[in-house]
């Protein structure tokens, strides 16, 4: 192969490895997004799916409050990794704790939820520095 | 073609012999129950505001009250007003004497004993006793009843009063009805359960003592609480703002965000040209 047609071929490769990028971008912003709003809905009590004194009804609806929050920030992170990745910089440490503390205030009105939705992100960053080292 | 218009024929005479003992039934247990309208909070002084239309909302009927109910003779007859709020049942009793302030009705007294079923099985009575009539001195009293015995509560609930205006005499009651502490009251009245309330009357002091005891006459009816009107919960402004707050700042975040990935759309195209 041509030395041309070999950085062609490279030039091409980076344009789609960029296309691939900036659609799981956008992609993964949108689910955030969509994660953000239903959190909002949970977790500023704006809606109530399980307004009850019963303890199995109140866990659920716990544990959905925790899932938006988690799921929140799995995609922004996968979003801003990418983004971030485009333009050439490294996703750093101010970065995850922006979106850390984001996530976490959200979890502001319900002492359970911001214990589970900490410890959440606790394994979720564990588990990302971990897969990073390796 | 006889014998399905016999069929029909017996069946249509036992169906109505069915549903008009099932009427009688009904119309064996008591009196017409009064369901008491909702209105304005009166003020529980003995006085009957007709300037400012208090009891205006009342249902207002007249009952007669008897020294003996199987044998009901020489009926005294009182004006009676029934209503309820949010938070309370009301009821006020009017009647008159020849010689009201004299010294045989010193202490007269009037009471509600409330049944916790329409049977007028009594658990609670409220009376306003009087000490002295003609110096309007009078005592609410709030008690169980125990084997017909009235024992005094140690927290009082509701309110009486009662006021002597010439020879027309007003008491008024105030109850609680769906308070949270069901502990707190005798018979606990509910929304939407008929109670039986007896209105009884006296001259002697009928506390300490038993029932009937120093109860002269009396009658009964039957009071359905109502629903309460539906009071739209308050919008709470603080935790509005906190929101609005914490939200906002993500909202915030998130939107620069988007504005961002629109720009590095922008440089991405730019890059492939």
């Amino acid at each position: 192969m041509s030395k041309i047609k070999k950085e062609n071929q490279i030039k091409k490769n980076n344009m789609n490895d960029d296309k691939f990028a900036f659609k799981s971008v956008i992609r993964s912003a949108v689910l955030g997004g969509i994660f953000f709003i239903g959190s909002i809905l949970f977790n500023a009590e704006i809606l109530k799916i399980f307004d009850t004194s019963i303890f199995l009804w109140n866990i659920i609806d716990s544990i959905i409050k925790v899932v938006f929050i988690l799921l929140f920030f799995v995609f922004m992170i996968i979003s801003m990794g990418n983004y971030k990745e485009l333009i050439g910089k490294p996703l750093n440490f101010k970065d995850i704790l922006l979106l850390s503390v984001l996530s976490i205030i959200q979890a502001f009105w319900n002492p359970i939820v911001f214990t589970f939705t900490l410890a959440g992100l606790a394994i979720l960053l564990v588990y990302l520095y971990l897969t990073q080292d390796n | 073609m006889k014998r399905p218009i016999n069929k029909i024929f017996i069946f249509t005479i036992i169906f109505l012999i069915s549903f008009s003992s099932i009427t009688l039934i009904q119309n064996v247990n008591c009196s017409t129950t009064i369901i008491p309208p909702i209105g304005s909070t009166p003020k529980i002084d003995g006085v009957i505001d007709q300037q400012n239309n208090e009891w205006g909302s009342a249902n207002k009927s007249t009952l007669y009250l008897y020294q003996n109910l199987s044998s009901p003779e020489n009926p005294l007859p009182i004006d009676l007003w029934v209503m309820q709020d949010q938070t309370s049942l009301f009821i006020s009793i009017q009647f008159e004497f020849d010689h009201h302030g004299s010294s045989d009705y010193n202490k007269e007294f009037v009471g509600i004993l409330i049944s916790e079923d329409v049977l007028g099985d009594y658990s609670d009575a409220r009376f306003i006793q009087f000490s002295n009539i003609s110096a309007d001195k009078f005592q609410y009293l709030d008690c169980y009843i125990d084997n017909s015995v009235f024992i005094l509560d140690d927290v009082s609930n509701g309110e009486g009063a009662a006021k002597l205006d010439g020879n027309k005499i007003t008491y008024e009651f105030g109850t609680p009805i769906e308070i949270n502490d069901e502990s707190g009251q005798d018979v606990w009245l509910q929304t939407q359960f008929t109670y039986n309330f007896s209105i009884v009357y006296g001259t002697s002091a009928v506390y300490p003592g038993v029932y009937p005891g120093e109860i002269l006459l009396e009658n009964n009816i039957l009071i359905k609480i109502q629903f309460p009107i539906y009071k739209p919960p308050e919008i709470p402004i603080d935790k509005l703002i906190i929101n609005f707050i914490i939200f906002g700042i993500v909202s915030a975040f998130f939107i620069y965000y988007v504005f961002s990935i629109r720009k590095i759309k922008d440089k991405v195209k730019r890059l492939r040209s």
